[in-house]
């Protein structure tokens, strides 16, 4: 990918891949900063995605990932809102809402209790609304994976709002 | 509850995925023919959309393409850029600049213009002392008020602006968020003068003459990119990378110690 190819990709996909950021990181230097590295990043993986039919979906792929390990390297601070009970969470069931905006702030909280891939596999699901089919492609795993990171990051939910783990696992 | 059923919208609509794809154009035509139909009924996915869009408009302008070509390998060692905004100065200090009265003509030698194919910049200097043409060793203070004047040659339009060293670009002569027509043959006076704040900091100015208006914020990445090649020094800036046909003249802006 020369630089010119790279330019129309940004022209067309930087607007998503911001949102991610902003969304993930919940700060407007990070995010720009996480722009850039996610582009950058792209362009070394450019052969692979000359063949991507999906160019958002790869896009917001990395973005996903490249924002949930600089998160990772923050402190745990939802949890410690929680305890001092300055954020109220809601159980799991919320994160069917049908409500997108609900949906996606209830599943930012979460985000910092559960590991990087469950987080991704949580964002792709509940946030991208995506499949579990369409999640297993992308992250490169099995489908009985991808509902089990599911299952993980539900129980994360019901743990933080003080509910027991639920025992009726859907499959 | 299904505890792993599939998540939807309350609309029963394509999955903001999908929605991605759409505004992108990465949809089969079929495809892209149902979304179309569902979202022209949908508030909640027209909502969608239209945040698509506002985060194009806002990484336009706080990411710059230029921010990440500058930092393509091959390029130069470079620090990370600063977010840099771009703000009209000229309706901030239009209706309250008074005009002031200037020298018919500067002494000879002391232009502080650099002169590029005979276009030309320079600017006079109104203090409690009197007025005096301005120069580049003598150094501006805060209250003082500028005023620039330039020569388009045989140029039809002129665009003032100032770049200073966070990248920031103010207009100090245009017609709205474009270019001016120039006054005419000769040396002109811009219209208003603008009185010099606090900052401390060193500022670029441009006059770019042209045949066709230049709009202002097509001078931001150019003068971003400026920026990186004198290693965010502005003193060095002496040009901007711009495309078109245009001619350029630049002064310096700098405060008194
Ligand atoms: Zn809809």
């Amino acid at each position: 990918m020369d630089r010119q190819n790279l330019r129309q990709l940004y022209e067309r996909y930087a607007g998503h891949v911001h949102g991610r950021c902003r969304y993930l990181l919940k700060d407007e230097e990070a995010a720009r900063d996480a722009v850039q590295e996610v582009f950058l990043k792209a362009l070394d993986h450019g052969d692979a995605f000359r063949n991507e039919a999906q160019p958002s979906t790869w896009l917001i792929r990395i973005a996903t990932n490249y924002c949930l390990n600089v998160l990772r390297a923050q402190a745990n601070k939802t949890r410690q809102a929680v305890r001092e009970g300055r954020l109220e969470v809601a159980g799991p069931q919320a994160l069917w809402s049908t409500d997108r905006a609900e949906r996606r702030q209830l599943v930012r909280e979460l985000l910092e209790q559960v590991d990087q891939e469950t987080a991704a596999v949580a964002v792709h699901y509940f946030v991208d609304e995506m499949t579990q089919e369409e999640i297993g492609e992308i992250v490169g795993r099995s489908l009985p994976t991808v509902r089990k990171r599911l299952r993980e990051f539900i129980d994360a939910a019901s743990a933080l709002a003080g509910e027991p783990p639920s025992t009726a696992v859907g499959r | 509850m299904n505890e792993l059923s599939p998540i939807e919208a309350a609309c029963g609509g394509p999955s903001l995925a999908t929605l991605r794809r759409y505004d992108t154009g990465e949809l089969a035509p079929a495809d892209a023919a149902r979304v179309q139909a569902h979202v022209d009924g949908c508030e909640a996915c027209q909502a969608v959309l239209g945040d698509f869009s506002a985060e194009r408009t806002a990484v336009r302008l706080e990411v710059p393409f230029s921010a990440i070509e500058a930092r393509l390998p091959g390029g130069r060692a470079l620090a990370k850029l600063r977010r840099f905004s771009l703000y009209l100065a000229l309706p901030l200090i239009g209706a309250a600049a008074a005009l002031f009265l200037v020298p018919r003509r500067t002494t000879n030698g002391e232009a502080p213009a650099i002169r590029r194919k005979g276009a030309r910049l320079d600017y006079f200097v109104k203090t409690p002392a009197g007025v005096r043409p301005g120069n580049q060793f003598a150094g501006l203070r805060p209250g003082d008020r500028i005023r620039f004047r330039y020569d388009a040659e045989r140029m039809k339009y002129v665009l003032i602006v100032g770049v200073d060293p966070d990248g920031k670009v103010s207009a100090y002569a245009a017609s709205g968020d474009r270019s001016m027509r120039s006054a005419g043959p000769g040396l002109n006076l811009v219209p208003s003068a603008v009185t010099l704040d606090a900052d401390p900091q060193p500022e670029r100015v441009f006059a770019l003459f042209s045949n066709e208006p230049i709009a202002v914020d097509e001078i931001v990445p150019a003068a971003k990119d400026a920026l990186h090649e004198a290693h965010g020094d502005v003193t060095r800036v002496k040009h901007l990378p711009l495309a078109r046909d245009v001619e350029q003249a630049t002064v310096l802006l700098r405060r008194a110690p």
